[in-house]
């Protein structure tokens, strides 16, 4: 009934259509619609299309007797929440792209971004301004990233001047009565988690002419590497390449016409020389609490304003030039401190719920002084259509100068994959001039092409046979613009044996969750090389860093500081100049101010027991993120393990850990409804937004038509 | 006889359209507080359906300029349907609230049909902007659909 409605909807819609409004687009109806081809399954939802197996859940009556057990709360937060803007930004108000020659109106005008960085922690508000410019009541559909260690713990929904705010929910009961509410005609909005970097947002029954603001909020620690923080804004989600067979991704088709990928959610991407209405503002605040020495942004043009005198400055205004608002690419901005003041810092917080912390353990300086062993390099290149052009020259540079600087003592090997893997010797290969010359035209030949069959380079790298008289370090270079991510780490949990991974994210938007994974299970680390950076730079930071020896089989001794569930469970091998952050729950008063932490580890072939100084924790260092932030870190380490546990136990206690702290995870979602009114008619067409290919990277390649 | 089965059809084939399109009705229910001659800067209350029929889904804000900001609410008593609610103001006192003013709506969803939910209130702490606790009353009302 409610299908054959909208059909009769749409196929009067144009004639109703008043004359200042714009029908809605044919691509949109048809891309609504092309799940099967014909004007079948037109009532149903697009959740339902993407997950058949959504259904209602029973109800949970509540007794009086329970509601008295809760615990008395303590109110721990105060103030409002940031308004949005009344009023259209310059260039947004007509929020219209081409597509096919043709111009399209689409649904998000305008995404606004504050950020507060205190110390290594930020708190990010992201406001999307979703407007319908049709003539029709609609659905806006918008897969969107944000960082793949955010926890998003806000959610408000605007509807004029009412504010709304969102409840955590059981994913599946969410999906449920958010279609529910949109089939009655409600307005409704929900947030979904698809991976941790990758989110889709609905907003259901937006009336002609009517604008609905949904503010988020998320936390996340920095990233901190070799003296620089680094605070990352993704702004747009890359083409994955889904390999056949596999039905779990995210697919990439064309904004315009009927193609569907098979995958249960597909990106909507527009044509080269097209691009969106939508807009991005940034405003970001760095209190570094030390001194901050220089500041970087290489991704945007932006105004920065140091704030005090010059030679002291602590605090950092910056702001998105409103020339470079395109979201096409992730926002880089990255601080150096001053390096003598860099210690391992302790932040605390206590509410009703006990303690929490989080750490940010530096490598000891000892570590320096150590000589390393002669090492095995093996370079995987990824070298499928997504790292065409740009993406390719600059992994090619940081190859080359690695080449040009090995140790006689190490050997190397070159891999490359697309949609087969194949490598340069058939055994390690000896650092000798000659042989670098041949690895170098080899190199240069090495031209992008087809699928990105990772699993092959993965397979490739870690089964090469091993020479046990050196450290076997794999280097992968590649944009990780694949679906599949969880096979990929499986297999290289599996295979990893003594090697170590560097992962070497290559271009303007790369999959950080991919990459960082990438270097978690494969004990290793994480590099960003963008398509306006030097790769020899970030590959000499990568020899700086294994030229000396990991502190390796980490352990951590808390002394009287009475530290629990301490995440990750596993500690990583320590690299210099790369910390590790650790987030965990303390006893109240325990420990003192200046807890005595040491860390014990074995580090060139000897073990060590090394005092850690922790800064004192300040009233000041206290942080309302850090039990959202530990509760994500904690739901991150319990589905890592999923996949191993066939109870599925892991997986029901990462559900209550994100309910319990109202945090979004792959079972969780948020939704906000406004029951105050229905709006006329029944459920709208749902329009996907229609996103730029990420910079740097070809639609031609990525795209499926 | 072919009558009749024809009729059970129908009459099956209803239900099954019945059951397929059944979904719960939303409404919303208005939360508020009344502190008398007092500004009121702060307030913390509990909320539940005795009757267990209805499921909060979201918290609006409420009407006073103090208020308008959507209050916050505990994780953990919202998973067995009751709601904390609680804001505080630092506003000097001239622009606090007084009398009875709504501080928030809940949305809910009623999933059985003709259901409708006893709410119970218990006030948990309210204060003036110089800290001092005072006696306020509060209730929850319907809110006719627009």
């Amino acid at each position: 009934m409610c299908g054959l409605t909208v059909a009769v909807i749409l196929l009067c819609g144009c004639a109703k259509a008043p004359k200042n409004r714009s029908p809605i687009p044919e691509e949109s109806r048809r891309g609504y619609f092309s799940d099967s081809g014909r004007p079948g399954s037109e009532g149903r939802n697009l959740r339902e299309l993407l997950h058949p197996e959504v259904g209602a859940r029973e109800r949970t009556g509540v007794s009086f007797a329970e509601a008295m057990t809760d615990e008395l709360w303590v109110i721990s937060r105060a103030g409002g929440d940031s308004g949005a803007r009344d009023d259209q930004y310059p260039g947004t108000g007509a929020m219209m792209t081409k597509v096919q020659n043709r111009e399209v109106p689409l649904p998000l005008a305008h995404t606004q971004v504050k950020a507060n960085v205190s110390g290594y922690l930020a708190s990010v508000d992201v406001t999307q301004q979703f407007e319908n410019p049709f003539a029709e009541k609609i659905e806006a559909v918008y897969v969107f990233p944000l960082p793949e260690n955010g926890a998003v713990n806000e959610f408000v929904m605007q509807v004029g001047a009412r504010r709304i705010r969102g409840i955590v929910r059981e994913r599946r009961e969410a999906e449920r009565i958010y279609t529910d509410a949109k089939r009655q005609g409600y307005t409704a909005a929900l947030l979904t988690q698809e991976r941790p970097n990758i989110f889709i947002q609905s907003v259901a029954n937006i009336e002609p002419g009517k604008r609905i603001d949904i503010s988020i909020r998320y936390y996340h620690t920095l990233a901190y590497a070799d003296g620089w923080y680094e605070f990352v804004f993704p702004m747009v989600v890359g083409p994955r390449f889904n390999p056949p067979g596999f039905h779990g991704g995210i697919g990439a088709v064309p904004a315009s016409g009927l193609a569907r990928s098979g995958q249960p959610m597909d990106a909507h991407y527009l044509a080269p020389e097209t691009r969106s209405g939508h807009d991005i503002g940034l405003e970001l605040e760095v209190n570094a609490g030390v001194r901050i020495e220089d500041y970087e942004c290489k991704t945007h043009a932006v105004t920065v304003r140091p704030k005090g005198a010059e030679a002291s400055v602590e605090h950092l205004e910056v702001s998105l030039n409103p020339g470079d608002s395109i979201p096409n690419k992730d926002f880089v901005f990255r601080y150096r401190v001053a390096g003598g003041t860099i210690k391992t810092g302790l932040i605390t917080h206590q509410d009703h719920r006990g303690g929490f912390f989080t750490l940010m353990m530096y490598p000891p300086a000892a570590l320096e002084t150590l000589e390393r062993r002669p090492m095995e390099l093996v370079f995987v290149l990824d070298c499928s259509g997504s790292m065409a052009g740009r993406p390719l020259a600059q992994a090619k540079a940081a190859v080359r100068w690695a080449l040009r600087h090995m140790d006689a003592r190490d050997t190397f090997q070159l891999i490359n994959f697309s949609a087969d893997a194949r490598q340069f010797g058939s055994r390690p290969v000896a650092v000798t001039a000659e042989n670098i010359r041949r690895a170098l035209r080899h190199l240069e030949s090495l031209q992008s092409e087809g699928g990105t069959m990772m699993i092959e380079g993965v397979k490739a790298a870690l089964d090469f046979p091993h020479d046990p008289a050196r450290l076997r370090f794999i280097c992968f270079l590649t944009d990780g613009f694949i679906g599949n991510e969880t096979e990929i780490l499986r297999e290289i949990h599996g295979r990893l044996g003594d090697s170590r991974i560097f992962s070497f994210g290559v271009g303007s938007s790369v999959n950080r969750f991919l990459l960082e994974g990438m270097a978690k299970v494969g004990r290793g680390a994480v590099a960003y090389l963008g398509l306006n950076d030097n790769g020899g730079q970030i590959m000499g930071d990568f020899f700086e860093r294994v030229s000396h020896p990991a502190l390796t089989e980490v352990e951590i001794h808390w002394g009287g500081f009475k530290a629990s569930d301490v995440f990750p469970k596993r500690l990583p091998d320590l690299f210099v100049g790369r910390p590790v952050i650790l987030t965990g729950r303390f006893e109240p008063g325990s420990g003192g101010k200046t807890p005595v932490i040491e860390l014990s580890g074995r580090a060139g072939g000897s073990r060590v027991r090394i005092p850690v100084s922790v800064r004192e924790s300040g009233a000041e260092e206290s942080s309302p993120a850090l039990p959202s932030l530990w509760a994500r870190s904690k739901v991150a380490e319990l589905l890592e393990k999923s996949p191993y546990d066939p109870s599925r136990r892991t997986m029901a206690q990462a559900r209550q850990t994100a309910l319990d702290y109202q945090i979004l995870s792959p079972d969780t979602a948020f939704l906000a409804l406004d029951a105050s009114r229905r709006t006329v008619g029944e459920s709208g067409v749902t329009v996907p937004i229609a996103l730029p290919v990420p910079e740097g990277v070809r639609y031609d390649t990525t795209v499926s038509e | 006889m072919k009558y009749i089965r024809g009729v059970i059809c129908w009459v099956l084939l209803v239900a099954f359209v019945e059951t397929i399109t059944a979904h719960g009705a939303f409404a919303v229910y208005e939360v508020y507080v009344d502190s008398g001659s007092k500004a009121l800067a702060a307030y913390q209350v509990r909320i539940w359906d005795e009757e267990g029929v209805a499921k909060i889904l979201s918290v609006e804000g409420g009407e006073p300029p103090a208020f308008q900001a959507p209050p916050f609410f505990d994780p953990k008593a919202i998973q067995k349907n009751v709601i904390k609610l609680a804001a505080f103001r630092v506003d000097a006192s001239e622009q606090l609230p007084r009398g009875k003013v709504r501080v928030a709506s809940l949305h809910v969803e009623i999933p059985e049909s003709g259901a409708r939910p006893r709410w119970r209130v218990v006030i948990e702490a309210a204060a003036t902007a110089d800290g001092r606790k005072i006696a306020v009353r509060a209730s929850v009302f319907k809110k006719d659909e627009e």
